[in-house]
């Protein structure tokens, strides 16, 4: 979700337009602003959606003002106002009203992928282990890995740091809030549960160090 | 707490939160039930649907508290059943499309302090008082139960012995299928057997701290009653069931441990028994008839403590006997790690939160004050007469609710440990409890008296 400024929409055809966009992306958060970029704004979870049919000067300033705020930046311009507005800017799209409520939409999802750079979703990989941080999921070999919340978020803890020797205490720290009172044998019974979710005849991920606490080994090197 | 800790207390809350809302996603989540106990560790609770869930896992959800017993005090009924996020769990016996999920909550008052009659709260204090001395918790149950065929023909399902491994014991799958799905909940088995008697079994949960122990204890039960009843099975906790057979006990081994070190480990010392395992055992000895309201909190739970059943009925240390109240399980001598005390007191349809709370809290003040704890007993108590008891320092346990009432009622122990709120309706809930009970004409005087008389 984002948030939609919508500059200068005075006009009763752009209210219309608003009205649209509101009803057809919930997902959005759509903000009339009046002619410029309020001081507060999110630049970057937030994309600027200028209307100014009544002056090309208005039209100008607005674009001006939400590049150099740093947004993404699409313009709704009359065709013949193409001339004397300064497109220059990379960030700036241009659509030629009257405009369509989908094409608008699909433009300010450009925009902000655009904005946000290439798709990184963040994944962490060894070998057929796959870590998806964004979905909160793991998957061996293509197969889902049901873990509960701790398992998790030690599984994730140590795979992004492969090759690392923990403490059971450090691990401890990291993983557990500071209000638990497992003390750091609850990091061995998780290891072990962990361990028997994710290793099969081919892999074990997670090493003991003896006498120190465990590593992830990466790539998931086929027992001994 | 610094601001530091605060900060990233709150970051994993939040990421806790996220997990939970992906999940309910993945698995097509369609209803949340929101759990929590009553003052006698009953399950309680109320379902949510998915599109109330990121609401209230951030803020709450508000309920009635009046109606739950004592859980609201007078004139404050409005309470917030607030969800532990980590506590996120699929219910694996519900179907797996429009899946269930569950959350553990704590419950508060509507200005939002922990409510001072909240089980885990009650716990968590004296585990914070245990975690202050550096101490760290952890308990690992053996929880017994009966498998009856119903709850209206109460025989039992099998007739399995003790270890009975034998494919007709029909208990034994269905034991296998419990298992299973308390490891898909999270809740690891250490190991399990057909108990002495028809239909009795023996679940024995892998040790962890006390909390999440007392939560799994919850579920344990709710997932032990789900298998049996989708074969036509019931399950009962009741601690003792039947006059020919024995109870159900919920023996408990627990150890302290600073950091990585097993506080209760001493390898100067003769017997590997440190000072802190003999203040904390003095503890639980000197203390156990105040507690024993606590850890066996219904009528029947004295039928279970009596002489010949297996079941303590002394507050005594032993070193090899079964029998006591406290002993030391064998350990492995290479072991550090495993040397424990079992506390054999509670049963299985005791209030973990609160059982655990003051069981621990014994042991703290034994800790706390440097109790001498007294050379094991060679002989079984139960042989002596009152005399030799008395010059051995043996002490009975309560032989029925109503002493056991009379003791807690008196107890300091208990009311620091559990709170006064909590102490006072548990009491009263209790006192009626044994006064419905007391006059109540019972099965075995009609059968005495009906026609003697």
């Amino acid at each position: 979700m984002a948030t939609v400024l919508l500059i200068g929409f005075g006009h009763p055809d752009s209210a219309r337009l608003a009205q649209e966009l509101e009803s057809s992306a919930p997902h959005h958060d759509f903000g009339t602003v009046g002619n410029s970029v309020p001081d507060d704004v999110d630049a970057a979870n937030s994309v600027a959606l200028i209307w100014c049919p009544r002056s090309l000067e208005d039209a100008a300033a607005a674009i001006a003002d939400a590049v150099a705020n740093g947004l993404p930046t699409i313009a709704l311009l009359h065709d013949f106002a193409i001339p004397s507005v300064d497109l220059s800017s990379g960030h700036v799209e241009f659509s030629f009203s009257p405009n369509d409520c989908a094409e608008t939409l699909r433009r300010i999802e450009l925009a902000l992928a655009r904005a946000r750079g290439p798709v990184d979703r963040d994944v962490i990989r060894h070998g057929d282990l796959m870590i998806d941080q964004d979905r909160y999921e793991v998957s061996l070999s293509g197969r889902k890995v049901d873990l509960t919340y701790k398992e998790y978020e030690l599984l994730k803890y140590i795979a992004a740091r492969p090759g690392r020797v923990f403490s059971r205490e450090a691990l401890l720290r990291a993983v557990w809030d500071y209000d638990y009172f497992g003390g750091t044998r609850t990091v061995d019974v998780h290891v072990r549960r962990l361990r028997s979710k994710i290793n099969d005849v081919r892999y074990q991920f997670i090493e003991t160090v003896w006498n120190v606490g465990y590593r992830f080994k990466s790539g998931g090197d086929a027992p001994g | 707490m610094t601001q530091a800790q605060e900060t990233k207390q709150r970051d994993t809350n939040e990421e806790a939160i996220r997990f939970a809302l992906f999940s309910a996603h993945e698995h097509d989540v369609r209803f949340i039930r929101l759990w929590f106990t009553d003052i006698l560790g009953t399950l309680k609770g109320f379902a949510i649907t998915i599109d109330e869930l990121e609401g209230v896992l951030r803020t709450g959800a508000s309920f009635d508290g009046a109606s739950i017993e004592g859980l609201a005090r007078e004139g404050e009924s409005d309470m917030v059943a607030m969800p532990d996020p980590s506590t996120w769990q699929i219910l694996p016996w519900r179907p797996r499309e429009n899946s269930v999920a569950r959350l553990f909550c704590d419950i508060r008052t509507v200005s939002g302090e922990p409510a001072d009659t909240d089980n885990r709260e009650v716990l968590r204090r004296v585990l914070r008082r245990a975690g202050e001395m550096s101490l760290t918790y952890y308990v690992a149950p053996e929880l017994e139960y009966f498998h009856l065929r119903s709850s209206d023909d109460p025989r039992p399902y099998d007739s399995g012995g003790y270890f009975d491994q034998s494919s007709d014991n029909a208990g034994a799958d269905l034991r296998r299928q419990t298992v299973l799905s308390l490891e898909e909940m999270g809740i690891p088995v250490k190991h399990s057997h057909h108990e002495v008697s028809d239909g009795q079994h023996e679940i024995d949960l892998r040790h962890t701290n006390a909390l999440t122990m007392a939560d799994s204890i919850i579920t344990f039960k709710v997932v032990v009653k789900e298998i049996a009843s989708q074969s036509g099975g019931y399950v009962t906790f009741m601690p003792r069931p039947f006059t020919q057979s024995n109870g159900s006990g919920m023996h408990t081994h627990m150890s302290l441990f600073k950091g990585d070190k097993n506080a209760f480990f001493d390898s100067d010392s003769p017997d590997n028994l440190s000072v802190t395992a003999r203040q904390f055992m003095a503890g639980l000895i000197r203390h156990a008839p105040e507690i024993t309201a606590i850890t066996n909190q219904w009528v029947n739970s004295y039928k279970r403590l009596v002489p010949g059943v297996e079941a303590p009925v002394y507050a005594n240390y032993t070193a090899g006997n079964q029998a006591g109240l406290v002993r030391i399980p064998a350990y492995r001598v290479d072991k550090e790690d495993s040397i424990r005390i079992e506390y054999r007191a509670p049963d299985s349809a005791c209030n973990p939160y609160l059982a655990y709370a003051a069981i621990l809290g014994a042991g703290l003040e034994g800790i706390e004050n440097e109790y001498e704890l007294a050379e094991p007993l060679t002989r079984d108590p139960a042989g002596m007469s009152a005399s030799e008891r008395q010059a051995h320092g043996v002490v009975q346990l309560p032989d029925s609710l109503d002493s056991a009432l009379r003791i807690a009622g008196d107890s300091e122990l208990l009311n620091k440990t559990l709170g006064p709120a909590v102490m006072q309706s548990f009491l009263r809930n209790k006192r009626l409890e044994w006064a419905e009970y007391s006059r109540t004409v019972t099965d075995y005087e009609i059968s005495r008296y009906l026609k003697l008389l």
